[in-house]
């Protein structure tokens, strides 16, 4: 089971969590678990009408964007860190 | 790299080298690093809680012309992180009181500030004066636009952002690596993302990020150690920690990709949605008339869009409570029989309601202007304001 780290405003949509453990073969697997987790408006937050995380969101595995892992498809393993990291522009 | 191209050497005063001493004594600085960063060129953009500390150190180090912009003015709400502005700024241009404490600092170095607000008709003249570029603005139009302009021109972008207790850094440069459309193509609608001023910011934590910047940027311009090339790094106030992330160029980038399609600046408030929140005369309501209203007990609901905490500083009375972000999925709290008039905290996200109260069928629905900060400066001086 993967360790899911919320970053920066995406708490709001986690009832607070800024870090949780899910179920998760797969990052899709992972978001689906968070999803019932947590409801639409995180999804909504999260992803856009096909099922892919918003441009203006990026997720990682580890240390790595998950664009260099196959997308939603990149393997998660117990232990590994699933990162969402939102762009903020705060100065 | 044309921006860290070897330059002549610049000869360096005794009282110059009395000063730079402890930078050298290390081998990679030394006097050849040390007359490097006079021979070189830096514009800060944003005289923020990032840009303050970034031209601070930068200033200190001996950069040679150093340039900053913002085209603010200091407010009290600064001073808890801008630590290089005091009481007495109040009021004064943050680039002429950041002029005259950078050349305090170091009189060795050129100050040169910019009162202006950096947009399409002038970055690629005012960032093509310098070597490297380093973003500590507050709002997605001008990151698209500082990345942008930085690609066009070939230089490297030093890049930090912050929010409550989580900061970012990176060095996007399109010649080694990506850049910040690479790492977010999209700008996230307008509202989606709160700003410091709406979701509030650790004072400490942009002086810890800008110093990351201005690290950086002399590690770009001594040509020394392994700068954030394809590297972004958050920085966790709350738990002490650095993460560092591997990020990719995006082939796809339609700015730095392999066919581009961004060949020109382009209208980058369009580009997030900042000019859709226009509203009509009518849909606006002045301070002072809502004050009259009030007082002639005219019936309208008074709908305060802010979060939570914010209205605990300060609110209307009588007003009801939906942020923003809740006010999609809660409008059928609301009665569009009733007249409604939206506020927050400066008038531009009880715009946003405004507009999307309207687009569900409210007829009748005004935006308090300049929210409750003009209601405090109009009607209510003792109110609180943030």
């Amino acid at each position: 089971m993967p360790r899911v780290v919320f970053y920066s405003h995406f708490a709001r949509f986690t009832r607070g969590d800024r870090e949780t453990i899910v179920e998760g073969v797969d990052v899709k697997d992972t978001i689906d678990h968070l999803v019932q987790s947590y409801g639409t408006e995180f999804a909504s937050r999260l992803l856009d009408d096909l099922g892919n995380p918003k441009e203006f969101v990026r997720i990682f595995v580890n240390d790595k964007d998950i664009r260099l892992l196959g997308n939603l498809d990149a393997k998660t393993a117990p232990g590994d860190e699933v990162l969402i990291v939102p762009a903020i522009t705060g100065g | 790299m044309g921006t860290r191209d070897a330059r002549g050497p610049v000869a360096l005063s005794s009282r110059e080298l009395a000063r730079y001493s402890r930078h050298l004594l290390m081998p990679e600085v030394g006097l050849d690093g040390q007359q490097r960063l006079k021979g070189s060129s830096v514009l800060v953009v944003g005289a923020g809680g990032l840009g303050t500390p970034a031209a601070t150190y930068l200033a200190a180090a001996g950069v040679g012309r150093i340039g900053i912009v913002d085209f603010d003015v200091v407010e009290e709400s600064n001073l808890h992180r801008q630590v290089l502005f005091s009481e007495k700024d109040i009021g004064k241009s943050k680039a002429d009181v950041i002029g005259e404490r950078l050349r305090s600092i170091n009189p060795h170095v050129r100050v040169e500030p910019y009162n202006l607000k950096l947009d399409s008709s002038n970055a690629l003249e005012v960032l093509g004066n310098y070597d490297v570029i380093a973003d500590g603005t507050d709002n997605f139009p001008t990151r698209y636009l500082v990345n942008d302009a930085c690609v066009l021109l070939g230089k490297p972008n030093v890049y930090a952002s912050i929010y409550r207790f989580d900061g970012q850094a990176s060095v996007f440069y399109a010649n080694e690596g990506p850049c910040y459309r690479c790492l977010y193509p999209e700008p996230p609608p307008p509202g989606m993302v709160p700003s410091c001023a709406e979701g509030g910011v650790l004072g400490v934590l942009p002086g810890i990020m800008g110093c990351l910047q201005a690290a950086q940027t002399l590690s770009l311009l001594l040509k020394a150690g392994r700068p954030l090339i394809g590297r972004l790094i958050l920085f966790s106030a709350l738990d002490g920690r650095f993460t560092e992330l591997t990020i990719a160029r995006n082939p796809g980038c339609p700015i730095c990709g392999n066919n581009p399609t961004i060949r020109n600046l382009i209208d980058y408030e369009a580009l997030c949605g900042i000019d859709e929140t226009r509203l009509e005369p009518g849909q606006e309501v002045s301070p002072g008339t809502l004050k009259s209203w009030l007082d002639d007990g005219r019936s309208f609901v008074l709908l305060d869009v802010r979060e939570p905490y914010e209205a605990q500083i300060c609110s209307l009375p009588g007003s009801r409570s939906i942020p923003l972000g809740e006010l999609p999925r809660r409008v059928n709290e609301l009665d569009t029989a009733d007249d409604l008039v939206v506020y927050c905290r400066s008038g531009a996200r009880s715009a946003k309601a405004v507009q999307l109260l309207s687009s569900v069928g409210f007829k009748r629905v005004e935006n308090l202007t300049g929210g409750i900060l003009a209601w405090a400066r109009d009607v209510d001086p003792t109110l609180p304001v943030y």
